[in-house]
């Protein structure tokens, strides 16, 4: 069994503060994700909106007040992810942190100054390659490809968008579209990989999940022209819903079938793991959603670490197995 | 009781869950984001001549451009579109005026709605009527943030086609008046009847079904076809007529989004091409004199982005090894 399977048992039952803030920034992000990013983005097309507009105001300042929740935890979640990693001594984990703490300094400064991204792109680009390899490394295999796939995904998203900004900045224009492209497979490959991180095999009770949601993704394809779920895609997760129909709901089903197994196995530093990167999604977008994916990877690493350091980082709560 | 025996007591979670509630309300009332953009940026960088409405003015030359990708359009009912892929942005600032020029592909000229089954061409951009810390839902905005739309069509440049041109094989025996009462829709004021107010209207939203033209209509426009492609400018002052409208300055940064209409498409309404919001960056600088492609800088971030994989690659490695040797 290698070093994240047995850490990765590791149940978050008695949890200690870190475990909390964690679980709490997933939770937060995922409430923002389907308020504020999806309800409040989508409920305008309800026919007599007029007469729901005071829900409405309502729900939107619950899905606002989610969000900056969400970015508060963050800003105490980098740096604490930062100390717990480099606290656990392994030099995989250590150089690791180095990007981890480079995206969180030169992010927290980015709030204060109006002067171009690019550098901040590059670092948070960098920051999710090296945490990617590192959770490749310490991870099993299955783990480690969804970890690389979604690292590659990210990565070509934010390729572009540097292409762009560079090209902005008066250092050229150059056609990037085919990065677009292959982060969309690469992206969608990742959410269908993704049970591949539970490691064994799925239980039915997820897989009726996984077929559910499949299915309910693909009947909302299938309605409107798919036009409103493929908008929310590019909104939301920064892709832009040119493949089949049928590759989005395999991929809705792969998530929901892994957040399922991870949860329904005790493996909750995980599911969170799972639960920050997809609220995160692909590509640059702001320093909040990079910073959701990057606290993913950390997260993910945490699992990996070494025992008695991530029992002591993380849970009181013996070992289950 | 003592900060420090609060936060090594039972206590600890309740304090620290309590200050970062509140570290949240205080981001929320004040309005505060820390959380910065990183989206494709488009820079409005200062022109040194005038480019007016023509697309083709000299000032465009060596303006940096932005590809900004789209997809198809939400709504109530079917909407689709997405017929175009990617439109060429560019935008510049003279006189505390800004200009944008997008640019597509487009084979074919739609220029005519006389008949039902046509549709015209169209592009747009859009604002958030005011710049706050989040930006407002990209569809006609939000209940409480609204958005500000220019919109140019390629029929209301035309003007009103003749009705012998469009329906050549039509016989009309007597036709009652040439009073302006007997053209409904010009005598009202609707804008698609009436192109002598021009190509392009802006107009303002706070939530679907709620899109209407501004009072004022003060900004300019125009669409030129070559070549396969339509190139289209916006202008406006920086300062808006009224406050339901975006306002610019040199050195503030706000958001753009972009929608194209392809009319052989069926493109109409919310039937078209659109793109997420991207920062529009309104700067003192001058546009680069040289344009084309930096080799050096491609070259550069290139090397970065392999080493970066490569360091990500190592460690991969080593970290295997490591894990081994931790078993």
């Amino acid at each position: 069994m290698t070093v994240g399977a047995v850490q990765s048992n590791r149940s978050t039952k008695g949890a200690s503060l870190p475990v909390t803030v964690l679980a709490g920034l997933a939770l937060a992000s995922i409430v923002e994700l389907l308020v504020l990013r999806t309800f409040t983005r989508t409920a305008i097309h309800i026919p007599a909106f007029a007469f729901l507009a005071e829900p409405y105001r309502v729900i939107a300042f619950t899905g606002r007040f989610a969000y900056f929740l969400s970015v508060a935890l963050l800003v105490v979640t980098l740096p604490g992810l930062v100390w717990a990693l480099w606290r656990t001594g392994y030099a995989t984990l250590r150089i690791a942190v180095v990007a981890l703490a480079a995206f969180t300094a030169i992010a927290g400064a980015a709030a204060f100054t109006s002067e171009g991204t690019i550098p901040l792109d590059f670092v948070t680009v960098s920051a999710v390659l090296v945490l990617a390899g590192a959770v490749a490394g310490l991870q099993h295999r299955g783990t480690a490809l969804v970890a690389v796939l979604f690292a590659a995904a990210f990565a070509l998203g934010g390729a572009h968008t540097i292409l762009q900004s560079m090209t902005g900045n008066g250092d050229g224009s150059i056609d990037g579209r085919a990065l677009l492209s292959a982060s969309e497979v690469v992206g969608v490959g990742f959410a269908v990989a993704s049970p591949l991180a539970v490691g064994t095999g799925l239980d039915r009770k997820s897989v009726v999940l996984a077929m559910l949601v499949g299915c309910v993704t693909f009947a909302a394809f299938l309605g409107s022209g798919g036009s409103t779920v493929r908008i929310l895609l590019l909104w939301n997760e920064g892709l832009s819903g040119t493949l089949p129909s049928v590759a989005y709901a395999l991929a809705a089903g792969g998530l929901a079938a892994t957040f399922s197994a991870l949860l329904r196995t005790g493996r909750h530093l995980e599911a969170i793991s799972f639960a920050l990167l997809v609220s995160g999604g692909f590509g640059l977008h702001n320093t909040y959603q990079s910073g959701l994916v990057l606290a993913g990877f950390a997260t993910l690493l945490l699992t990996a670490g070494p025992r008695d350091a991530g029992e002591q980082e993380l849970s009181p709560a013996p070992i289950e197995n | 009781m003592p900060l420090k025996k609060l936060l090594t007591t039972p206590h600890r979670t309740i304090v620290i869950g309590a200050g970062i509630l509140l570290l949240g309300m205080v981001f929320q009332f004040a309005d505060v984001n820390p959380a910065v953009s990183q989206t494709a940026s488009l820079t409005a960088y200062r022109s040194s001549n005038d480019p007016g409405i023509d697309p083709d003015s000299d000032a465009w030359k060596n303006a940096i451009f932005v590809q900004v990708p789209l997809t198809a359009q939400a709504g109530q009912y079917f909407a689709g579109g997405g017929s175009v892929p990617v439109v060429i942005a560019k935008a510049l600032n003279y006189n505390n005026k800004l200009y944008v020029r997008l640019e597509w592909d487009d084979a074919t000229v739609d220029d005519s709605t006389t008949r039902v089954q046509d549709f015209s061409d169209a592009a747009a951009v859009e604002f958030p009527a005011r710049t706050a810390s989040t930006v407002p839902s990209i569809c006609m905005g939000q209940a409480d943030a609204g958005v500000n739309i220019w919109q140019w069509r390629a029929d209301s440049q035309a003007g009103v086609k003749d009705p012998t041109v469009v329906h050549p094989n039509a016989e009309v025996d007597l036709y009652p008046s040439t009073d302006p009462l007997f053209y409904t829709a010009r005598a009202v004021g609707n804008p698609y009847a009436n192109p002598d107010q021009g190509p392009v209207q802006t107009l303002v939203a706070q939530t679907f079904g709620t899109l209407t033209p501004a009072t004022v209509q003060d900004v300019k426009g125009a669409g030129v076809h070559k070549d396969g492609k339509w190139a289209v400018v916006f202008t406006r002052d920086f300062t808006g007529a009224n406050g339901d409208q975006a306002g610019f300055s040199v050195g503030a940064k706000t958001d753009l989004a972009i929608a194209i209409w392809n009319g052989s498409q069926q493109d109409r309404d919310g039937h078209k091409s659109v793109s997420q919001f991207l920062t529009l960056d309104i700067t003192a600088m001058q546009v680069a004199t040289k344009p084309g492609i930096d080799r050096t800088v491609v070259l550069l971030a290139a090397v970065v982005f392999i080493g970066v994989s490569g360091l990500g690659v190592g460690l991969a490695v080593y970290g295997s090894s490591e894990a081994k040797r931790a078993r």
